[in-house]
């Protein structure tokens, strides 16, 4: 996956990888938890959160497969969303 | 809205939202993980196999809903076993029983696609296998 060193998150991510946790995956998925729990802080609602995270999520998941179960996580919990609430009310 | 209607929209809604997901996957990584299988789901019954452009078939809907009267195939010679296996055969292909029947497999196999360990897939399918029975007999019996 191409990662821009100069800005702010391909720093982060970089140092991460190389001086904390040594795994692309898990500097990544530690970018998304901290994200994700900015949402809940500024209590943004999870159903427009995954505006963010879905686009996200399936760039992560087209490079790196450990993130497949965790994008279908995501895939079943927007699936009950939409067929509670938008199809046959 | 009924317990089938939600079970049967949950894995409709599933299916295409995974569709989608795998579609953006390749587009943005022609290398990444295929996750998801069209041929087991159920929207390949809406497909008119033309695998490269993917097209409704518009003759779908006639297919799956009574058009006209179904035939007698004598496979065992007695008549009457014949009339009932062709009975049976006509209202499983031609009132959409076969939905019934994909729907109730359809979350365990996307989750063996996901490559998910096999006690999780067999535990959530177990889940999933028995509830939409239970749904399902409900639903014959005129009950939600």
């Amino acid at each position: 996956m191409f990662v821009n060193e100069t800005g702010i998150i391909g720093t982060i991510l970089q140092t991460g990888t190389e001086s904390i946790t040594g795994s692309i995956f898990i500097s990544l998925l530690i970018i998304m938890i901290i994200l994700f729990s900015l949402c809940i802080f500024f209590n943004i609602r999870l159903e427009f959160s995954i505006i963010i995270f879905l686009p996200l999520l399936i760039s992560y998941a087209s490079y790196y497969s450990e993130f497949v179960p965790i994008l279908g996580a995501g895939l079943i919990y927007l699936t009950i969303i939409l067929s509670k609430n938008f199809f046959f009310k | 809205m009924s317990n089938i209607t939600f079970a049967f929209s949950f894995v409709m809604i599933l299916n295409v939202l995974m569709f989608m997901t795998q579609f953006a996957m390749i587009q943005a990584n022609p290398d990444s993980t295929e996750f998801f299988n069209f041929k087991d789901s159920l929207m390949d019954n809406f497909d008119n196999g033309n695998s490269s452009n993917r097209q409704i078939d518009e003759n779908t809907i006639n297919q799956q809903l009574p058009s006209g009267e179904g035939s007698i195939s004598p496979e065992t010679g007695n008549y009457f076993t014949d009339i009932f296996s062709s009975i049976k055969t006509w209202i499983a292909e031609r009132l959409g029983i076969k939905y019934f029947k994909s729907m109730a497999l359809a979350p365990y196999l996307l989750l063996k696609a996901m490559n998910l360990p096999n006690a999780f897939c067999f535990a959530v399918g177990v889940l999933w296998y028995g509830c939409s029975l239970f749904v399902m007999i409900l639903f014959l019996f005129g009950r939600d």
